[in-house]
């Protein structure tokens, strides 16, 4: 569990991804699609269309976005918008991620496909890790992190519909309360490098304050001004 | 609901692809940005910044049932999660489990 220990070398890593996915990132994972399943099917949809999402967009906050504007009624070109415009974060987050699992041999189609396992955890995680792991055995941890994260998502989607309004009050708050309590752990478990807690620091800031004036636009925003602010502090301390 | 049965499939299927684009134009820039510049650390600042406001906003001004709750019983949420993690050399699985659980106690005993 201990995410700062160095790997033994010879570990599979494949299979080093797949196990460190089962545990505090499947746990918190899986908690946050049950509520997503009870939610869609609570708001009439099908479990099909429930997976279905899971699978396809694969971002809890585009998956909530639609499953709450298509209950409401939203016309389809609006619902399709929103959800494509919460997404943007995938933008920097592939592109920091990318070109640390890169090499020279492989195939890019490699990489398309493996990009459709992102999501905010396994970058969070990744970024973490990567620094400890040889560059050849990085896409093979990714790959085994993101499936299992995936297949669980796909599990708890269903278990979720399944338990639908059966989940009491103070359970139900535990549940939503551990997805930030989580990101806030494995962000701040290696703070040794400077910019990187400017960022957090700023972003901390920038996120809530933007999100008071101009709430559609907080995450993208804060990100970018939070963002910029530490960039130009760190290297103005460097 | 207003969507035909049909149409709900394929705007499900749109919503992924959609959110795809994202990911994909990520891969070929990340194939034509060099690691060591400032752009790239530019934009790992951003990443960073975004998911760090993305969070603290959930608990200083969160929606939905969270918003129930106070915002100094979130903190100490948060407290005893960071304290438990520390405590036991990085368990993130005891410090997810007592910090959330703290919430839903603290909210019973006031």
């Amino acid at each position: 569990m201990d995410s700062t220990q160095p790997l033994p070398e010879e570990r599979d890593p494949w299979r080093m991804g797949v196990s460190e996915a089962f545990g505090a990132p499947a746990l918190v994972l899986g908690i946050g699609y049950i509520g997503y399943g009870s939610l869609a099917q609570s708001h009439g949809f099908s479990a099909l269309d429930a997976a279905l999402a899971t699978l396809s967009i694969w971002a809890l906050p585009g998956q909530l976005i639609l499953v709450e504007m298509q209950a409401g009624g939203a016309p389809f070109l609006a619902i399709l918008l929103a959800v494509v415009f919460s997404a943007s974060r995938f933008l920097p987050m592939t592109v920091t991620l990318l070109p640390q699992m890169r090499s020279e041999a492989r195939p890019a189609w490699r990489y398309y496909v493996a990009s459709q396992l992102l999501s905010m955890t396994s970058w969070a995680v990744s970024m973490q890790r990567f620094p400890r792991l040889p560059p050849a055995s990085r896409l093979a941890y990714f790959t085994g992190f993101g499936i299992t994260m995936w297949l669980c998502a796909l599990g708890c989607t269903l278990a979720g519909y399944l338990l639908a309004g059966t989940l009491p009050a103070p359970l139900r708050l535990a549940f939503i309360f551990a997805n930030p309590i989580y990101f806030i752990l494995i962000l701040t478990a290696d703070l040794r490098n400077r910019m990187g807690v400017l960022a957090l620091a700023c972003g901390a800031i920038a996120g809530p304050a933007l999100h008071a004036v101009w709430p559609s636009w907080s995450i993208v925003g804060g990100g970018l001004i939070g963002g910029s602010v530490a960039f130009l502090l760190a290297r103005r301390l460097a | 609901m207003t969507a035909q049965s049909w149409s709900l499939p394929l705007l499900v299927l749109a919503c992924g692809a959609g959110t795809y684009v994202w990911r994909g134009i990520g891969v070929w820039v990340a194939g034509r940005i060099d690691v060591t510049s400032a752009w790239f650390q530019w934009l790992t600042c951003i990443a960073y910044a975004m998911i760090a406001g993305l969070v603290s906003r959930v608990v200083l001004m969160p929606v939905g049932d969270l918003e129930q709750t106070t915002l100094l019983h979130r903190l100490f949420g948060v407290a005893i999660a960071v304290i438990a993690f520390r405590l036991t050399r990085k368990n993130q699985l005891v410090g997810v489990l007592l910090g959330s659980a703290a919430l839903p106690l603290l909210g019973l005993l006031h």
